[in-house]
């Protein structure tokens, strides 16, 4: 059964410093209360059910063993965890040497037609990117959608490094500033 | 909050959530959050934006039980964790459509219509799709499973998936210019809209 969110969200102020205590219930819960994002996040890279779900749970087991980076001065946890997650799954990605097999089974999944997320919150995020200036469209794309680093960027485009960097974080803070904005 | 500082994590925090740096990057911006209020708040807002660009899965398949380093601690624990509510039989599916939705919203400017109601029973619904005609994203408050048929030639494209606050559904497909598409309960026409480009 799915946890209304207001459980979700009232417990949060509780459950973030005691996960960054690592107590075990709070392992608990936040696993029970985030899974969903969790494996959104690990799929969305990885593409592949089995491996999505091993890196959740290897996320989740270094994290309860230690050392965990997370502090209530960072904030949210379900973010905190979601990037986290993310972040393993795009190393796991860029370990594999077998890159173009996995960008080849991308093109395959592009007649998938299931429904996906709550629609409101995508129409929501698709506004905020489609309102972003080309350049930090182009590379926010490059870096979310297609997985790239700073370098891979500054290669693929011809860029100073520097000028990538900025771009991606003016991009995201702009990003920031109309989700903010439209938060119900 | 921020602090122009040098001092402070600002840009990396961005490329960190993002995951756009590389290991040794990444564990420098670690570091330094961890010693730094001002700089793991940075890299707490970047986070939350990421976040909100990140896809739940869906929760309706249960979890292969144990085999995992996590089951495995945690019945090591005994703290009685069964997650098994929360995955996912279509997760597959919609992670590989967040990708393509992204890409497609990323690269296209789209356009947006709402459905006319045919029927007094008829839900709030929208169409949402890409200017160049490649994809269509129909949501809708209502709460139960409405089909959604492309006029003419009476072609189903799929059925609005439930989810927390409302019902959509996305599929990649050519629209012809003047693309009729129909909500329907059953055979029963509910709501109608015509997409122009």
């Amino acid at each position: 059964m799915e946890w209304p969110i207001s459980t979700i969200e009232s417990s949060a102020s509780r459950l973030e410093p005691a996960f960054a205590a690592r107590e075990r219930w709070a392992f608990d819960a936040a696993y029970r209360a985030y899974a969903r994002a969790l494996y959104g996040a690990a799929l969305g890279v990885l593409r592949d059910h089995g491996r999505a779900q091993e890196c959740v749970h290897d996320v989740m087991a270094r994290l309860w063993r230690g050392p965990n980076p997370y502090r209530p001065a960072r904030g949210s946890l379900a973010a905190f965890l979601t990037v986290c997650v993310r972040n393993e799954a795009l190393s796991r990605l860029r370990r594999d040497r077998n890159r173009a097999r996995i960008d080849r089974s991308l093109a395959v999944e592009e007649r998938a037609d299931e429904a996906f997320g709550d629609p409101l919150e995508r129409e929501r995020v698709a506004r905020a990117v489609a309102a972003l200036g080309d350049e930090q469209r182009e590379t926010i794309l490059l870096a979310y959608a297609r997985h790239m680093t700073l370098d891979e960027i500054a290669r693929e485009r011809a860029l100073p490094l520097g000028t990538v960097k900025s771009r991606l974080s003016s991009a995201l803070r702009a990003l920031r500033t109309t989700l903010g904005k439209d938060q119900i | 909050m921020t602090d122009a500082s040098h001092a402070h994590l600002d840009e990396d925090a961005d490329a960190y959530a993002l995951g756009a740096l590389d290991e040794a990057g990444m564990a420098r911006v670690d570091a330094q959050a961890a010693a730094c209020d001002v700089c793991a708040s940075r890299l707490g807002e970047a986070e939350a934006t990421v976040a909100r660009l990140v896809v739940p899965a869906a929760p309706s398949r249960a979890l292969p039980v144990a085999r995992t380093a996590w089951l495995a601690i945690a019945a090591a624990f005994a703290i009685g964790l069964l997650p098994s509510a929360y995955l996912l039989s279509r997760a597959h599916d919609a992670a590989a459509t967040q990708s393509v939705a992204m890409t497609a919203l990323v690269h296209s400017h789209f356009l947006h219509a709402p459905f006319v109601a045919l029927a007094p029973d008829a839900p709030h619904a929208k169409a949402i799709y890409a200017r160049d005609g490649s994809w269509l994203y129909v949501v809708s408050d209502a709460p139960s499973a409405l089909t959604v048929v492309a006029e003419p030639g009476d072609r189903v494209l799929g059925t609005l998936a439930p989810s927390a606050s409302a019902a959509s559904l996305y599929v990649a497909i050519p629209l012809v210019a003047r693309q009729v598409v129909e909500l329907r309960a059953g055979a029963r026409p509910l709501a109608r809209v015509t997409l122009i480009r």
